[in-house]
This record gives structure tokens, C-alpha cells and sequence, in this order.
């Protein structure tokens, strides 16, 4: 018997996790990364305490809400930022120096005098809304300069404004690229949240993480672990699947 | 006015009005190196109203660039390009020119109706429906209307793509190797199909075509191009009759002109 492709795929991947899986919870049985690995199940086990999954809910909260405020803000930051580079070329040598200058500066650097300046809760958002602001504008502009030619001159011979064109064509065409960038814009608006509540002490994964690591609570810290992962993949997915959404819809 | 010349002998060109005007065009591109290199050179040309021109010469010849710069593609380095009078960018602004390219440039995502009708939108006026079914039959695309483009033929997106081009009735239509895509069968279906709608429409069109035998169907005037720098190296009225069906192809006259024509093409060719 033989299956298709898509189905192929899927077996392939279900497997990849199996055994990703597999492998934790062996190293943890067999203690061959020490005591700081323990075995997945017992991980399990000590979220399905009712405490402490409530705990980790009220934290995945916090989390969760400075990541997607970063996003948004990171997203919205830079498709406006790249739309308008986009429209007017001459600003563009100097919004690229700027923005690269800015995510080249490491967070260690910003974090400490973000939190003196703005706070705690407001310099975890400012933080990760950089790194997706960064990872977003490149993707955009990326899109909007890969513009098919014979579009783009038809627009100009039916007489479309510049503004037309954009609106009509080029934020269309250049979709799926964006969307493509957002969709790695997500793990880096989660680290960006995670950091900078290390550094804030704002209450949040990131202080439990951190906590549970000063204290060697090795099951809490895996389960806040987890629980950012497993945040971070839903969101990835949603996103990936808006990608593969536009993907289709507009390169049919 | 030009000097044209027939098969037969010289003739000359006779037209009251000028539709398009190109008056001394020269195309230069500047290199990497800085050195520059000339694609076209000293290009006068006139075009009446209602004709029907076809450009043809070998590849690199600058036929294509030719048609850029009178769809306001490109700007010339030296002469001046003028359409009914007006600068040619003018034109495009007043949403009269109609294009196709050898690339069909249908957007993916919008359905073959609604790209026939983009030109509206673009010129911000409301789609006439009417008129997009009109143009849409008269292509053989009204049963394909709410088709997307990834699921038509070749044939069919230059179909939409020349019905496009027609929809605001323009007063200039530039045709850049439209079918040189297809095969041999289908262009030749498109060609007739092309023929009877400039019959019906009379706009003065540019065809730019490797074709010399799609040159000869549907121009009344075919304009040679040579290569380094590019040149006008003849201009050839072409002598038959309109309307033309496929059986022309297989007369002995149309394949005295084809050979003609193709001589002309050939490279280091001394044709007297």
C-alpha cells in the first residue's frame, strides 16, 4: 500500500516529535544529564497538581498578554516603518542604519536602563517589540522590493497613482512575505518577553523560571519551560497558518 | 514622414494626422564599468491614426525598449516621444493607453472578470460591468469570467490580458509580443481573434513580435529593426487587403513577403 505525499509527511513528522519526546523522558529516567533533567512524565505530574497548574495559568497570563502586545506594536511598528520606506526610497539609507543599529545593541545593554526609565511591566513589552520589529521590517521590505516587473509596469501604464499601486498590488504581492516574517517574529517576541522579565523581576514565566532555578525547583522550572514552548508553538502555528493561508490565496 | 517601401518598390507613407511621433530617439544604459552602451540610435517614426504597426527585427535590436519608451516605460536619452500630441506619461495619467506584454500580468489572486475590469478601478471609476462582459465574450472568455488565472490556459490569459488592454477604449494600444509564449496553433487562433477586434475597434496599435508571418497578418506597415545600435533599417507597407483570414498565409504573395522579411532578419544579409 502506498500513501501520498501529505500523508507521508505527517507520519514523518509525528514521529520526529515521538521520538524528540522519547528522548527527554529517556535522559531524565536514566539521570544522564543529572538530577537538573528529570524524566517528562514526572514533569507531567507535577503540573496536573491543581496548585500548581494555577500558578503556571496565572503566569502563562502574564506572559502570554507582554508577548502579544509586543507583537502587535513590533508588527504594526514595522510594516507602517517599511511601507513608508517603501513609498518614499530616499529615507530608506537611513531607516536601515537606524534599525539595524538598534537591534544590534544587545539586551543585556537596554534592559537595565529600559527598566530604569519605563519600568518593569513597559520595558518587557519595549523589549520584545524590538526583536519582532527588526525580524518583521526586514521580511516586509524583503516583500515589497520583490515586486513582479510586468505588475508593476502595468500599474504605470493604466495610470495608477504610486498609492493605488501600493494599496492595490504591492501590500498583496508582498503578504506572504510579511507573514512569513512574522511568523519568525514569534519566538523572538517570546524571548524578548521571557528576558526581559528576568531582568524586571515582573511576575510572569520569566520570574518563575527564574525563581525556580535560584531555588532548584527543577519540575517547576521544567513546567514553566513547557509551558512557554507550548505557548510559542500555538502562536507560531496561527501565524504559520495565516502564511499558508496568503500563500495560497495570492501565488495561486 | 518616412520613407517606406513596399516589396514591390518604393512607396511612401501617406498619413493626415500623427497618432504617435517619435522624433530623433536615441536609448543609451550606463554599465557597471561606466561604460554605455547604445540600444537604439536616431529613431524618427510616425504613426496615423487607426494604423496598425508592427515592429519586428533580430534579438537585442531594441524593439522591446522601443515600446517602453512610447508606454512612458522608460525615458529616452535623446528625442522626444509624443502620442496624439501629449507626452506619452500624460497619457497613462488620462488612463489611455491600453498594454500587453508576452507576460500576461493578470494578478493571482483576483478572477479573470476582475482583472478585466482593473483598468477601472485604476482609473477610479466604477466597473462597467457591461462592457467586462462585452469584451469577455468578444475574447471567448465569458464562460472563464470567474475563473482564476492559475486555472485557464496561456491562450486564455493573453485573452484576458488583451481584453484588458481594450477596456477603456484607448487611444493607443501597445502589444509586446503578446502570444510569444503559445504554440504555434494557438497563435495563430489568437491572431485572427486580434485581427477581427482591431477590425471592429480601430485603435492604432504597436505590435512588437519575433513573428515575421504574425507581423504580415495584422499590420498594414511593418517597421525593421537592425541591431548595434538600433536602427530602422526598412519600413514595408504591407500590400494585402483587409479583412485577412488564415487562408492568406498560403498564398504565394504572403510567402514572397515572409521570405522577404526573414532575409532582412538574417544576420550579414546584403539585401539590395
Amino acid at each position: 500500500m502506498s500513501l501520498d505525499i501529505k500523508t507521508t509527511q505527517r507520519f514523518y513528522a509525528a514521529f520526529g516529535i515521538l521520538v524528540f519526546i522519547g528522548s527527554i523522558q529517556l535522559v531524565g529516567t536514566f539521570q544522564l544529564a543529572g538530577p537538573a533533567w528529570p524524566p517528562l512524565s514526572t514533569v507531567v505530574e507535577y503540573i496536573c497538581q491543581r496548585r500548581v497548574v494555577q500558578t503556571l495559568l496565572l503566569a502563562t497570563g502574564k506572559t502570554s498578554k507582554v508577548i502579544l502586545y509586543a507583537y502587535a506594536v513590533g508588527v504594526t511598528l514595522a510594516i507602517v516603518i517599511s511601507s513608508l520606506v517603501h513609498l518614499f526610497p530616499i529615507y530608506r539609507p537611513g531607516a536601515d542604519r537606524f534599525v539595524t543599529f538598534v537591534n544590534a545593541v544587545p539586551a543585556v545593554a537596554i534592559a537595565p536602563i529600559l527598566i530604569i526609565l519605563v519600568g518593569g511591566q513597559l520595558s518587557g513589552l519595549i523589549l520584545a517589540a524590538i526583536y519582532v520589529f527588526f525580524v518583521v521590517y526586514m521580511a516586509s521590505l524583503s516583500g515589497l522590493g520583490r515586486l513582479n516587473t510586468a505588475h508593476v509596469d502595468l500599474f504605470q501604464v493604466y495610470g495608477a497613482s504610486k498609492y493605488q499601486r501600493f494599496f492595490a498590488y504591492d501590500v498583496l504581492y508582498a503578504a506572504p512575505m510579511i507573514l512569513n516574517g512574522m511568523k519568525q517574529a514569534v519566538p523572538a517576541a517570546v524571548v524578548g518577553a521571557v528576558l526581559a522579565e528576568w531582568f524586571s523581576g515582573q511576575g510572569g514565566l520569566g520570574l518563575m523560571m527564574l525563581s525556580a532555578m535560584r531555588n532548584f525547583q527543577i519540575p517547576l522550572l521544567w513546567s514553566a519551560m513547557l509551558f512557554v514552548a507550548c505557548f510559542a508553538l500555538a502562536f507560531y502555528g496561527v501565524v504559520g497558518s495565516l502564511e499558508a493561508y496568503a500563500r495560497k490565496r495570492i501565488m495561486l | 514622414m518616412i520613407a517606406a517601401k513596399s516589396v514591390e518598390g518604393s512607396t511612401r507613407y501617406q498619413a493626415s494626422e500623427t497618432a504617435v511621433k517619435l522624433n530623433g530617439i536615441s536609448m543609451s544604459y550606463r554599465g557597471k564599468g561606466g561604460a554605455s552602451s547604445t540600444v537604439l540610435a536616431g529613431i524618427d517614426l510616425e504613426i496615423s491614426p487607426g494604423e496598425f504597426v508592427a515592429l519586428i527585427g533580430p534579438s537585442g535590436c531594441g524593439k522591446s525598449t522601443l515600446l517602453k519608451l512610447i508606454a512612458a516605460l522608460e525615458i529616452p536619452t535623446q528625442g522626444r516621444v509624443t502620442i496624439c500630441a501629449e507626452e506619452p506619461r500624460e497619457l497613462a495619467r488620462k488612463h489611455r493607453l491600453g498594454v500587453a506584454f508576452q507576460d500576461h500580468a493578470l494578478l493571482p489572486w483576483l478572477s479573470i472578470k476582475e482583472n478585466v475590469g482593473l483598468p477601472f478601478k485604476l482609473a477610479r471609476r466604477p466597473v462597467d460591468n457591461e462592457r467586462v462582459e462585452k469584451l469577455l465574450a468578444l475574447v471567448g472568455l465569458a464562460h472563464y469570467a470567474n475563473a482564476k488565472p492559475s486555472q485557464v490556459s496561456g491562450g486564455m490569459k493573453q485573452r484576458a490580458s488583451i481584453a484588458r488592454s481594450l477596456m477603456l477604449n484607448p487611444s493607443l494600444l501597445l502589444l509586446d509580443e503578446p502570444f510569444g509564449a503559445l504554440d504555434a496553433v494557438t497563435r495563430k487562433q489568437l491572431n485572427i481573434e486580434l485581427q477581427s477586434i482591431w477590425t471592429e475597434q480601430k485603435i492604432t496599435t504597436v505590435l512588437v513580435t519575433h513573428g515575421v508571418d504574425e507581423a504580415i497578418f495584422l499590420a498594414d506597415r511593418i517597421i525593421v529593426l537592425e541591431a548595434n545600435p538600433g536602427r530602422i533599417r526598412e519600413v514595408i507597407n504591407v500590400p494585402f487587403e483587409r479583412p485577412r483570414s488564415s487562408s492568406l498565409m498560403r498564398t504565394a504573395e504572403f510567402h514572397k513577403l515572409t521570405d522577404y522579411l526573414t532575409e532582412l532578419l538574417e544576420p550579414a544579409t546584403n539585401v539590395t
